[in-house]
């Protein structure tokens, strides 16, 4: 059977994307269920992404979860032990849309037609290749563990917003990682050609890297955007509120089709595509069902003693953490006015809530934002928080939070904070303590080996001599964390 | 939920003008609409199959989806199967079905049974199925058979004493002809029930249209199926903790759960050695009754 993809040039907000109904597919691309039902929370729910016979990605929801609830994830195999034709189709979508500046539709449409029946949203977006916990995301998924971010909704984010699921799984052995393949990327970037991947969407904030895993590494190191161009399949459905559903007297109904990019209202989506929507079964097996299914519990074996490069480790700690990106989406704006009110101990301003009921959840989500949007907001903040004796509940928090950067800023404020022996602080002195200890440590280290820390990291020198300014401050963070974890 | 790799179906209705779209999701285009209403299967508050329809209540309308309205056979069993696939993760849904040979989808979990120890195809007899049927009356009204003619024939007795008296002298007589009247009562009375059941089974083979089909019966560690060979993915079956008890007869093996039939194996299907081994094998999982 020939494959069918009928692509639609979509608008929607100021989303622009491609809508793709992909029928009649091989489905050599896809996820499935192995074990368990979305229905039912008594069982753990075991998804697998596939390539043809080969189970790639587990992603476990523990038994009593939901759909807010965070996914074990670990590889299983890799894509490379696939047949070479799959590999071929992926990764020329990326180098015909990146580097030879094909239109969008024609580079993914060999890619969508290997992928199994659906509905798919499709459009590029700038990634960020960590694990959402500042880990490269290549070696992080080794192991099963649970991976923050990954629950199919977000209580930060909610349903109803859109945002962009960027941290990355890989779908490659971090053994098969290459100095010279990733040689060959920077040279195409320092060319002045571009680079990319192929992402799908796979659960939450997450989607599984297809195509381009070496690309992403060149991108972290020369300190450019990685981009990729992203799948997303339309599964999820939105809900009226249920005030609106009341007042008409009737259960909820679905008034949009959702993905994390852009939520599609009914009355917006082409006719033939919502019909293929209602007709397709979500959870349909796949072809090598029965092999899937023996193959989830595998762990991805490591044949190589080699490692991906420190320097790469270096620069995923910059990268913006899960709880960030989160805040990002949660909140559009944060006045000046509304922070005064969080700092008054309000959750409402001007008689809306600022950002939750919560007031807890509020103040963490507001640092979060602040750290992700305006570094010296924050700390201004932060401070403030800390200097209010009637935010007491908050003080541990905004405190461990501001422990894991290295700042002169915060140093002080520590210092002087020791220095004024407060009793308010008597339960954070061990924390302050260590962190100044740290820092001190770190600038005799860095003033000790300034010339080839300056050479490793850019603007190093900046840092330690003490101006800061907004270009540096993301290299403080990675300091930090970087200084943390040596503690 | 099994039987999820059942396409949805597309059905117009002529009748009421009509379109619906039964899948993971219950939508219903009206005339001339470009979008549809559309129902989540928790929304729904019974399901009804009868001879003719498919009757859909959502609690605010009553949907009726004559089978008529289908192109084929196939159609509906399809449509039937992914209801039935849906009931199972929504219990809270009423399903009224009429009388089946095949188990209800809503029975089956999906898992692996492709390597089934014991698998073969073919059609229902309708003779093997009506003559398994009047063994299961024997076995089942036995002992009601016995004590009806027992009972016949005490009352004839006192019938026979109290018509034509001097008891002492005649119950030579009067014993064999108790026993007689007690016998044909018995027969008549089993006649009726054996036509009844015949007539029951005979109207399933005319109305369901499941039994028509060829089947693909699979019997493994794990479980058993019976199912529409042309849905038979080999990734979904009955656990064998769903079912209570078996009995065999001449030509099938009957699986029971609270106390009704829910699959029906016909012996033919398989060699004389795998009924030998099926017979173990079922055995080893359910007790005989």
């Amino acid at each position: 059977m020939t494959p069918s993809v009928n692509i639609y040039q979509m608008t929607v907000g100021n989303r622009e994307f491609l809508l793709a109904d992909v029928a009649r597919s091989a489905g050599i691309i896809g996820t499935t269920i192995v074990s368990g039902s979305p229905a039912n929370d008594r069982l753990p729910l075991i998804e697998l992404l596939y390539a043809a016979d080969e189970a790639l990605i587990n992603l476990t929801r523990p038994a009593k979860g939901d759909e807010f609830s965070d996914k074990l994830v670990n590889q299983v195999n890799t894509i490379n032990g696939c047949d070479e034709n799959i590999k071929t189709i992926l990764s020329t979508v990326g180098d015909n849309y990146f580097t030879y500046s094909q239109n969008m539709s024609k580079s993914l449409q060999p890619a969508l037609e290997i992928l199994s029946p659906g509905i798919y949203v499709c459009h590029e977006a700038k990634m960020i290749p960590s694990d959402g916990a500042g880990n490269f995301f290549w070696s992080g998924y080794t192991m099963k563990h649970e991976v923050s971010g990954t629950a199919v909704f977000n209580h930060a984010i909610g349903k109803e917003s859109n945002y962009i699921p960027g941290f990355l799984i890989p779908t490659t052995n971090p053994a098969e990682f290459s100095d010279n393949k990733v040689k060959t990327q920077r040279d195409k970037l320092n060319a002045g050609k571009k680079i990319g991947g192929l992402a799908l969407h796979l659960s939450g904030m997450f989607c599984a890297l297809l195509d381009g895993h070496h690309s992403a590494a060149a991108c972290l190191l020369n300190d450019t955007d990685f981009k990729c161009l992203v799948i997303e399949p339309l599964r999820e459905v939105l809900y009226e509120s249920a005030e609106a559903a009341a007042a008409n007297g009737r259960e909820p109904r679905i008034i949009a089709l959702s993905c994390p990019f852009v939520k599609i209202p009914i009355s917006e989506m082409p006719p033939a595509v919502l019909e293929s929507f209602l007709l397709r079964r979500a959870n349909a097996l796949p072809r090598f069902y029965s092999e899937l299914k023996k193959k989830a519990h595998k762990s991805i074996r490591i044949m190589s003693r080699k490692s991906i490069p420190k320097e790469i480790h270096l620069k995923a700690e910059l990268l913006p953490d899960r709880s960030m990106i989160e805040s990002a989406y949660a909140v559009t704006e944060l006045t000046d006015e509304q922070l005064e009110a969080l700092l008054a101990g309000e959750i409402k301003y001007d008689d809306k809530i600022i950002i939750s009921q919560n007031y807890y959840n509020s103040i963490v989500t507001a640092c979060n934002y602040l750290q992700y949007e305006d570094f010296e907001r924050f700390l201004k903040f932060s401070f403030s928080i800390i200097d209010s004796p009637d935010l007491t509940a908050t003080h541990k928090y905004v405190i461990e939070r501001l422990c894991t950067i290295t700042n002169k800023k915060i140093n002080a404020y520590f210092i002087a904070l020791l220095e004024s022996n407060d009793p308010l602080y008597d339960d954070y002195k061990a924390s302050m303590e260590a962190y100044v200890k740290s820092y001190s440590k770190f600038i005799s280290d860095a003033l000790a080996d300034k010339e080839s820390k300056a050479k490793k990291l850019n603007r190093a020198v900046g840092i330690i001599g003490g101006e800061i300014s907004d270009a540096n401050l993301a290299q403080m963070e990675s300091f930090a964390k970087v200084n943390s974890r040596r503690s | 939920m099994a039987f999820e790799s059942l396409h949805g179906v597309k059905v117009v209705s002529y009748m009421t003008e009509q379109t619906f779209i039964i899948g993971d999701f219950f939508a219903v285009y009206k005339k001339d609409e470009e979008f549809p209403l559309i129902y989540r299967w928790s929304e729904v508050k019974s399901v009804t199959e009868n001879k003719l329809d498919f009757i859909i209540n959502t609690g605010e309308v009553v949907y009726k989806i004559a089978k008529t309205c289908f192109s084929d056979d196939k159609k509906a069993l399809a449509v039937r199967g992914i209801i039935e696939g849906i009931i199972s993760v929504n219990p809270s849904i009423e399903y009224i079905h009429q009388k089946r040979i095949l188990p209800p989808k809503n029975l089956y979990i999906t898992g692996d049974i492709s390597d089934a120890n014991y698998i073969a195809n073919g059609v229902y007899k309708e003779r093997e199925i009506n003559f398994s049927n009047v063994i299961l009356l024997n076995t089942r009204l036995g002992s009601v058979f016995k004590v009806t003619a027992l009972l016949a024939i005490i009352t004839a007795f006192i019938f026979l004493h109290v018509f034509y008296g001097d008891t002492a002298k005649n119950w030579f007589y009067f014993l064999p002809v108790s026993i007689f009247a007690g016998g044909i009562l018995v027969m008549f009375i089993y006649l009726i029930c054996a036509v009844i059941a015949n007539y029951h089974y005979s109207y399933l083979f005319k109305t369901d249209a499941a039994i028509s089909e060829e089947i693909t019966f699979a019997v493994s560690a794990d479980g058993f199926s019976a199912v529409e060979s042309n849905l038979h993915t080999g990734n979904e079956y009955i656990p064998w903790s769903e079912a209570a008890f078996f009995i065999e007869t001449n030509s099938v093996f009957i699986i029971y759960k609270n106390n009704k039939a829910v699959c029906w194996l016909p012996k033919r299907l398989f060699d004389k050695e795998a009924q030998t081994q099926i017979t173990k094998f079922i055995a080893e999982r359910l007790y005989q009754k």
